[in-house]
Parts: C-alpha cells; structure tokens; sequence
C-alpha cells in the first residue's frame, strides 16, 4: 500500500570523526545486507583496511582516509536501506566530507566514484599542507562573535563551521588552534577541544589543493543530482552537475555552516531529517538549531522504517 | 537569586536521570550519583548544554554559558551527582554563580 508523502524530507550525511553507536551493522542488518556488499566492493576497489572497518565499531579509527572510507560506507548502507523502503528525500545536505555520501544519494555519483573522490581529495589536500603542522580545534559554549574576537588576534586562524549556536570550528596552524581552545575555556567554554584531525579543512590554506582537486574532476562524470543538494558554503541549490562540481571544489577550501544550512532546510519546508551515516552526530548539533523537526539515526532507524505518511514512489537506486 | 523550593532537588534528579537514560540509552535503574557522565556513559560536553538548556527554560533562569564555563573549570562536575548540586547551584546563584569560590 502506498501513502502520499506529507512532510519534506532532507537526508544528511556526517562526515569521518564521528562517534559511532558501536551497532550500526546490526541495525542495518535488519533491513538488508547493504553493508556487507559494499564493503566487498570497496575492498576491490580502494586500500582499505577491511580489518580496520570491521573492529572499529566505534569509529575511532587512526588513520583519516581510512575513517573517511568507513563513513562514507555507512553512509551509502543506509542511503540504500532508505530508498529499498521507499522514503523519499526532497534534499540532501553533507557535513564537510558527507558530501560525497549526499551525492551517492542524489544519483550524481556512484558508490566507487565516491571512493576515488575521496581518495584524490585526500591526496590533494595532504599534498597542499605538508609542509607546516596543521589543527582543527572545537569551540563549544562561546558563540560565534565571542569566537571571532577571540581568534582575531591569530592571522592564520579562521572560523571553518559554525555546527550550530552554541559550537564552532577553527583551523589554522596547529600551535596557534592549541592556544585559542586553551583561551576559550578560560573566557567560559564549557568545552573546547584539539581535534586529532592533521589538515585544515574547509580553510583558506587549502585553496591549492581545492584548484588541483578541481582538474582532477574535470577528468570526472557526474550526473546532474536527482533532488537538489543544498549547498554547506552559501546554502544555494544544487541542481547540476556543473554545480555539484564547484560545490566540491569549494568545499575543500572554504567555510562551511552547518547552521545555515539546517536552518534554511528548515526554512524550506522540512521538518525531517534522516541523518545517513554512523552515529548521531547531526542530530545532537540539532539539538541547539532552531526549529520544529525531527532527526531519524541510525538508532531509530526501525521507527522511520515504520512510520507512515513518508513513503513516495521513487525507485530504490542502490548503484 | 531564585528560591529553592521544597522539592526542587528531587525535581531536578529526576530530570537529570531521565535525561541520561534517554540520551545514553541506558535503564534508569542502572543509573546512580557516582556513574560518570564521560567515562561510564561515552557523554559528552553538548548533553550539558543541553541539560542547561531545559533547566534555564523550565525555571526562567538568569545564567550565561559563560558565567557556567568560568565555573565549571575550577569545580569540574565528572558525575550524574555533581551535576546535580551544580544545578542547584545554578538555579540558587543564576549570574551571581560567578561571585563563588
């Protein structure tokens, strides 16, 4: 039986450093054996450490490539369970490397192309930023202006996402992200933390690796996405291929706000998420952004499943 | 300053277990004072702004984050307990939080 859709639905994706449940497998289990398939072809397709992928049940892996590979395989596990079930997505949204996993959704890419664009981005952005020690730091407690002059006094510093009202990232030279974190909890930041992360993503420091990462996908096919992807850098619709293909380069090098772009989700209309990947990450970032919605994990993955009134039909696209 | 009510600890036990229960996925009966929010429930510091959160919108507190930060770096609360008296103090003190040693 089928039911007309009723409410907007946006499906997000988390990027690598998030925390696991330490279940997912299981859970995805339940509705189909996704995961364990495209493991296998991953593991034909790229390095990965399988072994890794399957003993890190909660995803502290050490090596970031890695960690991105584990992610974004959750990520296009639960894409498939979602569409196999039918629940339609009027937009999708990725954090930071999410992106990739989005537009595995959106039909612009398929599953091994999303392994080779992370693979050549991670390249890329380790070559671009080798020669100095690098940092991303998290800032929690402080808002964004309280952030800014904090950092003002670091030129290599800078704000590279905003998660939400109450937490932000900087990046910059490593020595000077250590000082910041240690000065915003002195001014009150009920946490703020060095990220073990080695590159500063989403910074004005990778705007050499965003122009090589851009030749390499001029060499890439991408199809023009089945729903619009919103866009984490100025919040903008992408509609095509041609879009999607600056959105990536852009996402290498310039800030992104998580904030923004939920809040113009919001603002468009939707009032569900489903975030698409391993743990819950974006849905506790969403627990400090405005508005009436709801966020789906992978936890509760059996209650979205078993709602009614979000079921469309669009063919399930598992490519 | 708000005045503590009779009743008002328990209250904020209750909200304070309910909350943990529900965001660690873990049965209440297994809580208790001394469960460590980090190391016993993989918490972290976003389900205290939270917590802060529903506790300033339920008794119309006065308190920035701030004034909260400043203090929890001289009085760490690692507890189900601690955070508990925190709260307490939070909603006794407000701003004035600040003021103590």
């Amino acid at each position: 039986m089928l039911y007309l859709k009723e409410k907007k639905i946006a499906a997000i994706f988390p990027a690598f450093g998030c925390k696991y449940l330490g279940n997912e497998r299981e859970i995805f289990g339940e509705f189909s054996d996704d995961w364990m398939s495209l493991l296998d072809r991953a593991a034909m397709h790229v390095r990965l450490d399988t072994g890794a992928i399957i003993s890190q049940r909660k995803g502290d892996f050490r090596d970031e490539l890695q960690s991105q590979y584990a992610v974004y395989l959750y990520s296009c596990a639960f894409s498939n369970i979602i569409k196999r079930y039918s629940i339609f997505t009027d937009y999708s949204a990725g954090y930071s490397m999410g992106l990739y996993a989005a537009l595995y959704h959106t039909e612009s890419i398929d599953f091994e192309q999303g392994l080779d664009l992370i693979h050549a981005a991670y390249q890329h952005i380790k070559s671009a930023t080798a020669k100095f020690k690098f940092g991303i730091g998290v800032i929690s407690g402080l808002d964004k202006g309280d952030v800014s002059t904090l950092i003002s006094e670091f030129s290599d510093l800078e704000i590279i996402n905003v998660n939400n009202k109450l937490s932000v990232l900087i990046a910059g030279f490593e020595k000077n992200v250590r000082k910041a974190v240690s000065l915003a909890r002195e001014q009150g930041a009920l946490n703020a933390h060095f990220l073990s992360f080695n590159s500063p993503y989403h910074s004005k420091f990778m705007n050499e690796a965003a122009h090589t990462f851009n030749k390499h996908l001029g060499s890439t096919v991408i199809r023009d996405p089945a729903h619009p992807v919103i866009s984490t850098i100025d919040q903008r619709l992408v509609t095509s291929s041609a879009d999607i293909i600056n959105d990536m380069t852009d996402n290498i090098c310039r800030n992104i706000n998580w904030l923004d772009t939920m809040t113009s989700l919001i603002n468009s209309g939707v009032d569900t998420f489903i975030e698409c990947g391993p743990g819950k990450s974006l849905y506790k970032m969403a627990r400090f952004i405005e508005g009436e919605f709801t966020v789906y994990t992978a936890s509760t993955i059996r209650e979205l499943i078993g709602s009614e009134g979000i079921f469309t039909l669009v063919r399930a696209a598992t490519s | 300053m708000a005045k503590i009510q009779v009743g008002m600890k328990d209250e904020v036990r209750k909200i304070v277990y309910e909350f943990f229960s529900e965001e660690c996925e873990i049965p209440m009966e297994e809580l208790n004072d001394g469960v460590n929010i980090i190391r016993d429930l993989e918490g972290d510091s976003l389900m205290f702004l939270e917590l802060l959160e529903i506790f300033k919108k339920k008794y119309n507190l006065n308190i920035e984050l701030k004034t909260v930060g400043k203090y929890v770096v001289k009085h760490p609360s690692t507890t189900i307990g601690e955070i508990i008296d925190m709260t307490m103090l939070i909603i006794e003190h407000e701003n004035r939080l600040a003021d103590l040693e």
